[in-house]
């Protein structure tokens, strides 16, 4: 518990509620960034690079589940030293982030407009 | 060095179904891999495999199925059915192990060996109707999870909604019925036991003279049946009050049935001639300095006492279930 004036923030709360809440953007956030080719590790960091939080064990099990619903498609790059396995946005991809970018457009202006209510 | 990793992958790919765990296995050590310097030492890979935590934790995300047996939606029905059951079958396994030793002859003339061997065959039995009841009830809901799903066969309706808890009056408690059902059926078998097992236990004991049983065996084994019949009886009624849970006109009407049939049987045991041994009848007739007519007379009089107090007990019994039963309905 850490004590901020007269207010007492549980952080373990505060952390867990957060976390839910960056929970729902993560799907929208890897599409995003999955125009061009990326493998695990490089959209970690780019990722990060823009100021999204996430981990690593969430990402990469959500880029195969992306996959498996047919969102992404995979190649192996056996090419370099290292094989890695790139992804990219399939068609069923593409359209699917468009219809999301407006939902969550949509989301947020409501979200404003509660906030604008209440005077914050 | 590189053990580490290995180690890790397997961890978390030992877990997952075969087919995908060669691709995970690749992909993910590709992943760590990229998250290390080029000659990285040990405590670099452990804070990196610490980072993508535990392999179990990791393995559940990556696992395209739900990893649990019972689904939380399922889960309080399970927990009442289990409950029911559990009770049910371990009290009925229970009687049943009592009854055995009954019929067999088994162990010596000590009175108190043949109390301690049923005293913990009905442990053991009550033992294992629990671990039954658990195993099948847990076996039967997991069937409903597996093919229901599957078949979109649990869907809710509006039709489905449970009826509205009954007032206290109207509740039939399960604390009551359970202590109700086990007890009656203990005794019942105590008794039974006590009766027809050599030797039998429900007698006059006197220092120095022969134990002397009150009961007629012979009379008591032709009634064995009908006692059998009656805790058959006995448990179905207390499955039947657990399940529902309140009065209504089934539960009055088997309640009924079940009061008149053991009050007809009581009567007619205790009605019986010969029922109590003459050998006792005159032991305690010398005792208390009587006669054995007069000992007889007395006895017959103690018996029309029982005959009404068991025929009264049972009108209230009925009386009780019907009333409770028009309140339900109010």
């Amino acid at each position: 518990m850490r004590m901020e004036g007269d207010k007492m923030i549980d952080q373990n709360l505060l952390a867990n509620m957060m976390t839910e809440l960056r929970r729902g953007t993560l799907s929208l956030a890897v599409l995003s960034q999955l125009h061009t080719p990326q493998y695990g590790y490089s959209l970690l960091k780019c990722l990060e690079e823009k100021g999204i939080q996430i981990e690593a064990n969430t990402l990469y099990p959500l880029m195969r589940r992306l996959e498996t619903q047919g969102l992404l498609e995979n190649s192996w790059d056996t090419t370099s030293a290292r094989p890695r396995k790139y992804y990219v946005l399939s068609d069923a991809g593409r359209e699917i982030f468009e219809a999301l970018k407006l939902e969550w457009q949509s989301t947020c202006d409501g979200i404003n407009r509660l906030f604008g209510e209440e005077g914050q | 060095m590189k053990n580490l990793i290995d180690r890790y992958l397997y961890d978390v790919t030992k877990r997952l179904p075969e087919n995908m765990r060669d691709d995970v296995n690749r992909e993910l050590r590709s992943n760590i891999e990229d998250m290390l310097s080029n000659d990285p030492n040990e405590a670099e890979i452990e804070k990196v495999l610490i980072d993508m935590g535990s392999p179990a934790k990791l393995a559940v995300k990556y696992h395209p199925k739900p990893r649990y047996l019972i689904s939380p939606e399922l889960f309080d029905d399970y927990l009442t059915v289990l409950k029911i059951v559990a009770i049910t079958l371990s009290v009925l396994l229970a009687g049943l192990a009592v009854f055995k030793i009954v019929f067999g002859d088994i162990g010596g003339e000590y009175a108190i060996a043949t109390a301690i061997s049923i005293i913990v065959s009905f442990l053991t039995a009550a033992f294992t109707g629990i671990v039954q009841a658990f195993f099948w009830v847990t076996l039967a809901f997991f069937c409903v999870e597996y093919f229901g799903k599957k078949n979109g066969v649990i869907t809710w309706s509006p039709k489905n909604l449970p009826e509205l808890p009954a007032n206290a009056k109207v509740v039939i408690k399960s604390s009551d019925t359970i202590a109700n059902g086990v007890f009656s059926t203990f005794f019942t078998i105590l008794f039974l036991a006590g009766t027809l097992r050599h030797p039998q236990f429900i007698a006059w004991y006197e220092v120095g003279a022969p134990t002397v049983p009150l009961f007629n065996e012979e009379i008591i084994r032709q009634f064995l049946p009908f006692y059998m019949f009656i805790i058959v009886l006995t448990l179905f009624l207390m499955f039947f009050k657990l399940v529902k849970g309140r009065w209504s006109v089934g539960i009055a009407a088997a309640q009924t049935i079940f009061s008149v049939f053991s009050a007809v049987l009581g009567v007619a045991i205790i009605t019986r001639p010969g029922l109590f041994t003459d050998a006792f009848i005159a032991r305690f007739a010398e005792k208390v300095q009587v006669s054995a007519e007069t000992m007889t007379e007395y006895f017959s009089t103690g018996v029309t006492v029982l005959i009404v107090l068991t025929v009264v007990g049972a009108i209230g019994e009925i009386i009780s279930a019907i009333r409770k039963t028009v309140k339900n309905y109010k």
